[in-house]
């Protein structure tokens, strides 16, 4: 019998987000509608998830709930300062360098974000064989499969 | 027996030749080289618009359409994720 392993995909956090402001958009089907794939955020991000969702009056039970049910969270162990130092090469602003690290942690094979612009994606391929891939092209690619 | 397909307008070579401002060959050619999808009915083809949206975004139409939607609140959601993660 053939295992099918998961593919490992790290979401930032404006993806999450997204799908908790609308049902309809592509992050809302990546996040609710799709297998094979295994979801995952860190422990940064869900300090800002936590924080961005209160300044957008997104009910925060919402969000756990998202948390607890499809997503798995990874654990960055340094500091916020460190992990800018140890990423600025990946990054085009050194606040999204966790992300970066969260995904390098979980050994991902695809980065989701819709923030494509601030992060290096040859640089991420070539030394992660990490994929940056906005939700629409992520779920493009799936249906490739 | 046709409630569950999902009505798609689809377009004759001619209105995509009329539409892309290309000549009914060069549309022809796309097909054949299987750069634009079109399904061919006997001797005549049809092109489905997810077909056209493919070629110029790299998503069918109904993931363009999704992420369009999304990107409708991504300026306030980036404000907001920048001023969190500069306090981080």
């Amino acid at each position: 019998m053939t295992v099918v392993r998961p593919i490992l995909v790290f979401v930032d956090s404006d993806v999450i987000i997204s799908s908790l402001i609308s049902k309809s958009g592509a992050a809302y089907t990546l996040l609710h509608n799709t297998k094979q794939i295994e979801l995952y955020v860190s422990n940064f991000s869900i300090l800002e998830l936590e924080q961005v969702s209160k300044r957008l009056g997104i009910e925060v039970e919402l969000l756990n709930i998202v948390i607890a049910t499809r997503l798995n969270s990874v654990k960055v162990d340094s500091s916020y300062a460190k992990v800018q130092r140890e990423f600025a090469d990946y990054v085009r602003d050194p606040h999204d360098a966790h992300i970066v690290a969260g995904a390098k942690e979980v050994k991902a094979a695809f980065l989701v974000s819709y923030n494509i612009r601030h992060f290096v994606p040859e640089k991420l391929r070539e030394d992660f064989q990490l994929i940056l891939l906005t939700p629409g092209l992520f779920l493009q690619y799936l249906r490739s499969l | 027996m046709f409630n569950n397909i999902i009505p798609e307008t689809i377009y004759t070579p001619e209105q995509v030749a009329t539409m892309l401002q290309l000549s009914k060959n060069t549309v022809y050619d796309l097909i054949g080289r299987g750069e634009l999808v079109a399904k061919r009915f006997g001797r005549v083809y049809r092109v489905p618009a997810s077909s056209l949206s493919f070629m110029f975004t790299g998503l069918d139409a109904d993931l363009y359409n999704a992420e369009q939607i999304d990107k409708e609140s991504l300026d306030q959601i980036h404000k907001e994720l920048s001023a969190v993660r500069t306090e981080l």
